[in-house]
C-alpha cells in the first residue's frame, strides 16, 4: 500500500512529462497561447471524467476496475484487462518514441537510440520489478528535483518575456484549441492510472486528485505563457518549444540549461515508463494468473522498445501514432467509457438485487400473515 | 574437522555432570585432547577430593589463591558429608561475586573457556563456576574511524563486557536492557542485544532474535561475519556500525538495537536508515546552522565522489557543450597530449590510487611515508609530466577520493560505483549518468530495512523528521520529543 500523497506524487511526475513534451507540430500550429484555455476546459473536464471511477470506488474501496470488470462482465472482464494492457503498452511506446524524437532532433547525440532505449529500459524494468511502493518512492524524489529544475528554468527565463508577443486568444479561431484539448485529454493517462491504483493508496483522494489536477493544469498554463512570451513567433520554428526555452535560460555564468531539460525529460520518462510496465505486467498477470508478472514486464520492455525505435524511424508510423485520434479515443474508453459502463452495470445490478430482497422480504411478510 | 566429526564428538558430550569426580576430570581431559592451557589442580578436603579447573591466562591467579583455595583450606569441614561439604563452601566460605552452579557439560565448556574456574568435588552432580576472569585486553583508546572534534575520546574496545560498561555508564536508566546471546558456531561468540525497553520494537527485536538465531557459520571472528545475516540485500548497508559509546546510546535513544559482539570494538546498529550516513556525533555538539552546513557538503561530497570522474568523462567525450568554454580547451589539450581515451585515463588513475590506498592500509606503518611519496609524487607528478595521463584527470581524480571519505560509511559503494560511472559515462553519456543514478535511487528506495523504508524520512515524507535531516534544528526542538526509529513515515512495524 501507498500514501494517497505518493500515488498523486507519482501522477504528477507523470503529467510533467506530458508538459516537458509540448510539440507544436503536435498541437496543430504556434498559437500556444489558446492552448490555455485547453488546459482550463480539461481541468474541468478532468473532475467530470473521473465521477464514474470515484463512484464505482466509493461503492467498493478495495475493487480496481480489473476487479469490476471480473465481477460484473465474467468473461468479459479478462478482455477488459486486456485492453487495459494493451493501453498502458501504446502509452509506453508512445512516450518513449516521443522522447526518442526529442533526441534525435534536438539533442542529435552520438549515442546510438538503441543504446539510449535499451539503457531507459533496462532501469525501467528494474524499476517496475521492485514494485508500486519503490517506484512511488522513487518518484517523490524525482517529483523534487523535476520542479525545481522546471521552476529554475521558468525562473530564469521570465526577465526575457515580451509582451508584444502575446497574440489575442482564439486569434485564428478555436480549432487549435480543441485540437490542444483532444491532444492533451489523450496524453493523459493519470485517470486511467487510477483507475488500477486508487484501491492501493491510503488517505483521502479527493484532495489529491484536486490538488493534482489544478498544480498539473496549472503548470501547464503557466508554462505556455513563458513559452509564447519569451519565444514569440519563433515557436513555429521550434518542435520541441520547452527545449528552446531552456536552451535560452541562464543567469550569470550558469548558461545551457537545456541540459537541465534533459535531466527532467529523462527521469519523468523513466518513471512514466516504469508506471506502465508495472501495470501492464499487472494486467498480464491477472489475465495468467500466476502469481507474479515479473516476465511480462521484460516482455513488455521488449515490444516497447521495438515498437518504438520502429515508430520512430518512420515517417509515416510517426504521423499515425502521435495523431490526436490515435491516443483519444483510448484514453477515453480506458478512463470514462469502461467506467461509466460498469457503474451502469453495477447500478442495474444493484437495482435487481434489491427488487429481488424486496420481493422475498414481501412474499415471506405474506406467508407470515396467513399463518397468523 | 568434517560436519560428522564434530556431531559425533557433540553426541560423545554426556549431558549431565557425573558424580564421579574422577570421572568428571577423565572426560573433561579427554575433550581437551592434552591442551596445554587446561589446568585442572586436584586436592583434598577433608578427606573428600576435589579440584579446580581452569584455562591458563584467561583467569587471575592471585583471586583463585586470595577468594577459593586459601578460604577452603581454612574452612571448618570437618565431619560433613560430600554434599555437604560443597553446600557449605557455595553459600558461606566463598568470597567471590560472580557464582553459578551448572549440570550440563555443555554450559560447563563454554564457561571454562570464558574465564571461569569450575570447582569439583567427589559424590557431588554438579559443579561451581566462579568467576575469576582475567585477560589481557587493549584498554580504551580514542576512535580511529569515527574522530570528533567535540565529544568523548572513547572507543569500543574488545572485550563485550567492557562496551556494555561503556554504554551503561552514559545511560543510568533501568530501561536499558543487555541481552546476551551466544552464535551456535565452534567460537561459540557470545552477542549482547541492546536495547531500551520503552522505546525498541518488540517485532523489531523478535525478527533480530530470529535472524541471529540463524546464523550458521564456522567461526565468528568480527562483527561483520553477522551483518549479513542481519541486514537487507541492497547496496547500501542496512546495518550501521559504530566505535563510539555516544553515537550507540543516542542510537539506542531512538529505539534503535545495538549488537554488541564480543572480540570486536564495532558495535552493529538496527535498523540503519540511509540518511543516516549522513549524520555523525559532531553534528550535534556543533552549533546548529554549521551541523546543517556540514551536513548538506557530506550529500554534496556523496554526490560528487560517485558522479563527477563519469560526468567528467561523458562531457568530454560526447558532451562538450556542457564544460565552459576556457574548461574544455584545457581539457582538450591535456587530452591531445595523452595517449589513452577520457575513460580509460580515469580508469586507470583510479586503480592506481585504489592500489595505493590498499597499500597505505595494510602497509607496515614504518613504510607508510615511502607509499605516500611513491603514490603522490613519482605516480602523480611522474605520470602528468611524462605525458601519460591529464593534469584535469589527475585533479578530478583527487578530488573525488578525498569527497568520498566525507562520509566514510559509505566508501565501499562510492568507490565501487565509481569505477562503473565513467564506463557508463565513457559508452552512454550523460543518458547513462542520469539513469544509473535512478538506478541507484530505485535501489535505495526499494528497500526496508525491519519493515522501515531504507529511503525514509525523506520518501516516504516525514515534515517533523526534516528537523534533522535536511536541517540540524537546535537541541531545544530536537530535546522536546525524540523521534522512533519504528515511528516513520511508510513504516510497517507493529506496535503491539
Amino acid at each position: 500500500m501507498i500514501s494517497s500523497g505518493q500515488l498523486f506524487g507519482l501522477l504528477t511526475v507523470n503529467s510533467l512529462i506530458l508538459m516537458v513534451s509540448t510539440n507544436s507540430i503536435w498541437l496543430g500550429g504556434s498559437d500556444l497561447l489558446d492552448q490555455v484555455i485547453s488546459c482550463s476546459v480539461l481541468l474541468v473536464l478532468n473532475f467530470i471524467v473521473v465521477i464514474p471511477l470515484g463512484l464505482l470506488y466509493r461503492r467498493k474501496p478495495t475493487m480496481n476496475i480489473l476487479d469490476y470488470g471480473d465481477y460484473l462482465t465474467g468473461w468479459f472482464g479478462t478482455a477488459i484487462t486486456f485492453f487495459y494492457g494493451l493501453y498502458f503498452l501504446i502509452v509506453n511506446c508512445y512516450y518513449l518514441s516521443a522522447f526518442q524524437v526529442f533526441n534525435s532532433n534536438m539533442v542529435n547525440p552520438e549515442v546510438s537510440s538503441w543504446a539510449i532505449i535499451t539503457a531507459v529500459l533496462a532501469v525501467a524494468i528494474y524499476t517496475a520489478w521492485k514494485g508500486l511502493e519503490s517506484i512511488s518512492r522513487t518518484a517523490a524524489f524525482i517529483l523534487v528535483m523535476v520542479l525545481i529544475g522546471l521552476l529554475f528554468i521558468f525562473i530564469t527565463v521570465t526577465p526575457q518575456i515580451r509582451t508584444e508577443n502575446f497574440k489575442p486568444i482564439l486569434y485564428d479561431g478555436w480549432h487549435q484549441t480543441i485540437q490542444g484539448t483532444i491532444l492533451f485529454f489523450g496524453r493523459s493517462t493519470g485517470i486511467a492510472t487510477l483507475a488500477i491504483l486508487l484501491p492501493m493508496a491510503n488517505g483521502n483522494k479527493k484532495i489529491g486528485f484536486t490538488i493534482w489536477n489544478i498544480v498539473t493544469y496549472l503548470l501547464m498554463s503557466i508554462m505556455l505563457v513563458i513559452i509564447v512570451g519569451v519565444l514569440g513567433n519563433a515557436i513555429q520554428t521550434q518542435l520541441f518549444p520547452v527545449y528552446t526555452l531552456a536552451s535560452m535560460a541562464g543567469v550569470g555564468s550558469l548558461q545551457r540549461l537545456d541540459s537541465i531539460l534533459l535531466v527532467v525529460w529523462l527521469m519523468g520518462a523513466l518513471i512514466k515508463v516504469s508506471v506502465d510496465l508495472y501495470l501492464f505486467g499487472m494486467c498480464m498477470q491477472r489475465i495468467f494468473r500466476i502469481k507474479w508478472g515479473g516476465l511480462f514486464i521484460i516482455l513488455g520492455a521488449i515490444i516497447v522498445g521495438i515498437v518504438s525505435i520502429i515508430i520512430t524511424k518512420s515517417a509515416v508510423l510517426q504521423r499515425l501514432f502521435f495523431h490526436v485520434y490515435l491516443m483519444a479515443p483510448l484514453t477515453l474508453f480506458a478512463a470514462f467509457i469502461i467506467p461509466f459502463v460498469l457503474l451502469l452495470i453495477d447500478t442495474v445490478k444493484c437495482k435487481n438485487r434489491t427488487i429481488r430482497r424486496a420481493a422475498t422480504t414481501l412474499e415471506v411478510k405474506h406467508e407470515s400473515y396467513g399463518v397468523d | 574437522m568434517d560436519k560428522q566429526g564434530q556431531q559425533a564428538q557433540k553426541d560423545d558430550i554426556p549431558k549431565q555432570i557425573s558424580t564421579s569426580l574422577l570421572e568428571n576430570i577423565i572426560y573433561i581431559r579427554k575433550q581437551f585432547d592434552g591442551s596445554m592451557d587446561l589446568v585442572i589442580r586436584q586436592f583434598n578436603i577433608e578427606g573428600t577430593n576435589a579440584a579446580l579447573i581452569t584455562i591458563d591466562n584467561l583467569v587471575d591467579k592471585q583471586t583463585i589463591a586470595q577468594s577459593i583455595l586459601n578460604p577452603i583450606r581454612k574452612a571448618n569441614l570437618k565431619n560433613l558429608k560430600d554434599m555437604e561439604k560443597m553446600k557449605q563452601i557455595r553459600d558461606n566460605i566463598l568470597t567471590t561475586v560472580d557464582q553459578e552452579q551448572l549440570v550440563e557439560f555443555d554450559s560447563l565448556f563454554n564457561k571454562l573457556m570464558s574465564g571461569f574456574a569450575m570447582f569439583a568435588i567427589e559424590g557431588c552432580s554438579f559443579m561451581l563456576s566462579i568467576g575469576v576472569q582475567s585477560y589481557a585486553y587493549r584498554s580504551i583508546s580514542e576512535p580511529i574511524n569515527e574522530v570528533v572534534q567535540r565529544g568523548s575520546r572513547e572507543s569500543f574496545v574488545e572485550p563485550y563486557t567492557i562496551n556494555i560498561s561503556m554504554i551503561r555508564r552514559r545511560m543510568k536508566t533501568p530501561k536499558l536492557k543487555f541481552e546476551r546471546m551466544q552464535i551456535q558456531s565452534e567460537s561459540k561468540t557470545d552477542i549482547c542485544l541492546c536495547y531500551l525497553r520503552d522505546k525498541v520494537s518488540p517485532q523489531v527485536l523478535k525478527k533480530l532474535k530470529n535472524n541471529i538465531s540463524k546464523i550458521n557459520l564456522e567461526i565468528v571472528m568480527a562483527s561483520g561475519y553477522i551483518a549479513p545475516f542481519i541486514e537487507r540485500r541492497g547496496l547500501f548497508n542496512g546495518v550501521g556500525v559504530s566505535e563510539r559509546p555516544d553515537t550507540v546510546c543516542g542510537k539506542i535513544s531512538e529505539g534503535r538495537i545495538a549488537i554488541i559482539v564480543d572480540g570486536t570494538p564495532n558495535v552493529l546498529i538496527v535498523p540503519h536508515l540511509f540518511i543516516e550516513n549522513f549524520q555523525t556525533f559532531d553534528d550535534y555538539a556543533i552549533r546548529p546552522f554549521f551541523a546543517t552546513f556540514t551536513r548538506w557538503l557530506k550529500v554534496f561530497a556523496f554526490f560528487l565522489s560517485i558522479f563527477l570522474p563519469g560526468f567528467y568523462v561523458a562531457s568530454g567525450t560526447f558532451h562538450p557543450e556542457f564544460l565552459p568554454q576556457v574548461l574544455l580547451t584545457k581539457v582538450l589539450q591535456a587530452q591531445a597530449e595523452t595517449p589513452f581515451s577520457l575513460m580509460v585515463e580515469c580508469i586507470l588513475i583510479h586503480i592506481m590510487y585504489e592500489i595505493m590506498r590498499e597499500a597505505g592500509l595494510r602497509v607496515p606503518k614504518p613504510l607508510g611515508h615511502a607509499v605516500s611519496i611513491v603514490g603522490g609524487l613519482v605516480i602523480g607528478d611522474a605520470a602528468v609530466k611524462s605525458g601519460l595521463i591529464g593534469a584535469p584527470t589527475l585533479m578530478i581524480i583527487a578530488l573525488t577520493a578525498i569527497s568520498s571519505y566525507v562520509a566514510p560509511s559509505l566508501y565501499e559503494q562510492t568507490a565501487v560505483l565509481r569505477f562503473v560511472f565513467i564506463i557508463i559515462g565513457g559508452t552512454i553519456g550523460f543518458w547513462g549518468i542520469i539513469l544509473g543514478f535512478c538506478a541507484i535511487l530505485v535501489n535505495i528506495c526499494s528497500e526496508s530495512v525491519y519493515q522501515i523504508p531504507f529511503s525514509a524520512p525523506l520518501s516516504p515524507f516525514n515534515l517533523k523528521s526534516m528537523r534533522d535531516v535536511v536541517i540540524r534544528a537546535s537541541w531545544k526542538v530536537l530535546g522536546k520529543d525524540v523521534e522512533k526509529v519504528q515511528d516513520m513515515p511508510g513504516s510497517n512495524v507493529d506496535e503491539k
